[in-house]
């Protein structure tokens, strides 16, 4: 998996590519754990490039949001792929975090 | 065999002693010899053109004969080229130690012509002889590779479709131990509701046993034309009596043929068949029970002129397969001389799945590994019938995984799934979900498999309306089933990171059952395609 990741204003803009899979999601986790440090940090995950996602994934992105909550920030996901969608569906992720279609238009939002 | 148009090269930096050679040799009749002063020109008229004999003295300048011996061994050019050394009399160490390097033979100077014609002509002899040998084999390799060409065409290719409303599959496989075999096999259709189904072993291996192979295939196959072919398959006794008295005259050889000739009635599933002396065939029932077809019809085709054959026949139902074998699989030896054996291969034929990708093939690369790089014992052939295959699948594959996959074995793995999948038209998302199942239940076996002494075996086969696999593992007591629904309704904060891979796996999946069978863990899920997506609503 391919993790880039950036700084728009004020947000970390992460972008993924691949498949965010056991063999993926402990880097993930670490890597983008790392991004947050600040008071209130702004994490958004780009995921246009990830087709697959397993529940180490989910975790990996549990534990994230956690971290960004904690330390009184916001989270969000944008641009899932359909396949992915429905896991988030039905492991209730969707009820739980900011899921925003495109990058723009959750970028505007997450400044905002 | 002394052939005055030998090419032969004189060696020496003493020019009398070439002269007198070249003397010598004339007179024997040769008229090609050319001379070198050295070892360096001598390499160089040798790279030039091709000698049949080398003429060496050992002791020159600039490169000695061990040189030029040592420089011919490195290239290989020895082993082609006859190198007869000169030496003096009483020079007994440098000549062993030439031809240990390579050379013929020696000749001692001054040269007693009586020993020097004997030495020269029979070393050109055995020269001749060597590559007029290499060159027959090499002729002969060819013949036979392409009369392998041949005798394979003659099977006819594997039959998957519809016959009289039923679905029908014949894979077919034939594999001589050299180039050509004596096993011959065959399957064809009489009218519109019959298959026939032919298989027979002619005594021996090699050419002539393909000569009779061929005539057997011809013979069965004149007998599809005569107007009266229907009734004669419908009986196939009678059609192997005329087989038989056809092969039986003027056989002064005696080689006689095993053979197996039964005929399917699809409308009825009645199986009418012969066994003249062949392997009884193995009939697998949809419960995965196995049984032979054991009812003796007669002798070998090609001993007794007139002998009469028994048929005898059973009723084959939806789901049943048929799988009909020469001995080249059951006698098979390994190193120790245990043979393969037909238990074997009943637990093989009975192990494998529906419509799964080349299953002969598969079978008979586990006799060529039990067999461990001895040559083959015997040619091989086989039939497999699948009679209204359950479900009918459209393609299978199967693997075996570490009990503890890593993260990157289930990765390769999902990628020859989804790859399978995608071959056979699987919509992305029911692609999508048997991956991750997969992944699922592998990453979960890796967690808690480390007492499985056995591989995970998985199979996953694509139907028209579905994906459904199989997974087996030997590690301890789990029904996927009865996991724990983790709390989805909760906050962030109160959210637990684990329990979601297997609740992934009972949403997902359209069916799933869980069996615990002879200490193993069996579980079988079900994906529906798109548009079957009617059973399942509302996640």
């Amino acid at each position: 998996m391919e993790i880039r990741d950036e700084r728009i204003g004020d947000t970390f803009v992460v972008t993924a590519k691949g498949r965010l899979d056991g063999g993926a999601s402990a880097a993930f986790a670490e890597k983008v754990g790392a991004l947050i440090t600040s008071e209130n940090p702004k994490l958004l995950i780009d995921l246009a490039g990830v087709d697959f996602v397993t529940s180490a994934g989910l975790r990996a992105v549990l534990v994230l949001v956690k971290k960004v909550k904690a330390a009184g920030g916001s989270f969000a996901l944008c641009s899932v792929q359909e396949q992915v969608r429905e896991v988030l569906d039905i492991t209730g992720f969707t009820d739980m975090l900011r899921i925003h279609a495109a990058r723009a238009e959750a970028i505007s939002a997450m400044r905002g | 065999m002394n052939n005055p148009n030998a090419k032969i090269l004189i060696v020496d930096d003493v020019p009398e002693n070439r002269d007198l050679l070249l003397r010598r040799l004339t007179r024997l009749g040769f008229v090609h010899v050319d001379q070198a002063e050295n070892g360096v020109q001598a390499l160089a008229a040798i790279a030039a053109q091709s000698y049949d004999l080398v003429l060496l003295d050992i002791m020159m300048p600039e490169l000695d004969g061990f040189g030029v011996l040592e420089a011919l061994r490195r290239d290989g050019r020895i082993n082609e080229l006859p190198i007869l050394v000169i030496s003096a009399l009483n020079e007994i160490e440098p000549v062993v130690r030439c031809i240990e390097l390579g050379a013929a033979d020696f000749i001692v100077k001054p040269f007693n012509p009586t020993l020097l014609r004997a030495r020269v002509f029979s070393t050109l002899e055995k020269k001749a002889l060597s590559d007029l040998t290499r060159d027959e084999l090499r002729r002969k390799q060819l013949e036979l590779n392409e009369a392998r060409t041949l005798q394979l065409a003659l099977v006819p290719p594997p039959f998957a479709g519809t016959i009289a409303d039923r679905m029908l599959s014949i894979d077919v496989l034939l594999e001589p131990a050299k180039e050509v075999g004596g096993d011959v096999v065959d399957h064809f259709c009489i009218g519109d509701d019959m298959v026939v189904l032919a298989l027979g072993d002619v005594s021996d291996k090699g050419a002539g046993a393909a000569l009779m192979m061929a005539r057997t295939h011809a013979m069965l196959r004149a007998l599809t034309v005569r107007p009266d072919a229907a009734d004669l398959f419908r009986a196939p006794e009678r059609a192997l009596a005329i087989l038989n008295g056809a092969l039986s005259a003027g056989n002064e050889s005696c080689m006689f043929v095993t053979y197996l000739l039964a005929s399917l009635e699809i409308a009825t599933g009645k199986l009418v068949y012969v066994r003249a002396g062949h392997v009884p065939p193995f009939h697998c029932s949809r419960t995965g029970s196995i049984a032979r077809l054991g009812g003796m019809g007669g002798p070998p085709l090609g001993l007794v002129e007139n002998a009469v054959y028994q048929p005898h026949a059973i009723e084959l139902a939806p789901g049943d397969r048929l799988l009909i074998v020469t001995d080249g699989f059951t006698e098979a030896h390994d190193p120790d001389n245990a043979i393969y054996g037909e238990g074997r291969v009943g637990a093989f034929f009975a192990g494998l799945m529906p419509s799964e990708e080349q299953p002969l093939e598969r079978l008979a690369a586990d006799v060529r590994a039990f067999e461990a790089g001895r040559p083959p014992f015997d040619d091989m052939a086989a039939l497999l019938l699948s009679f209204e295959p359950a479900g009918t699948m459209l393609g299978a594959i199967r693997f075996e995984a570490s009990t503890l996959p890593t993260p990157e074995a289930i990765a390769a793995l999902i990628d020859r799934v989804i790859a399978f999948l995608d071959q056979h038209g699987v919509d992305a998302r029911a692609a999508h979900h048997t991956a991750l199942v997969l992944s699922e239940v592998l990453t979960n076996l890796a967690t808690h498999g480390d007492c499985c002494d056995r591989p995970a075996k998985i199979a996953i086969s694509a139907e028209p309306d579905k994906v459904t696999g199989e997974i087996i593992d030997s590690g301890p007591p789990f029904d996927p089933r009865l996991a724990p629904e983790p709390s989805l309704d909760v906050g962030i904060a109160e959210r637990p990171i684990g329990g979601l891979g297997l609740f992934l796996v009972r949403k997902l999946c359209s069916n799933l059952e869980y069996a615990r069978r002879n200490g193993e863990n069996c579980m079988i899920f079900a994906i529906s395609r798109e548009g079957n997506r009617g059973d399942k609503k509302g996640h």
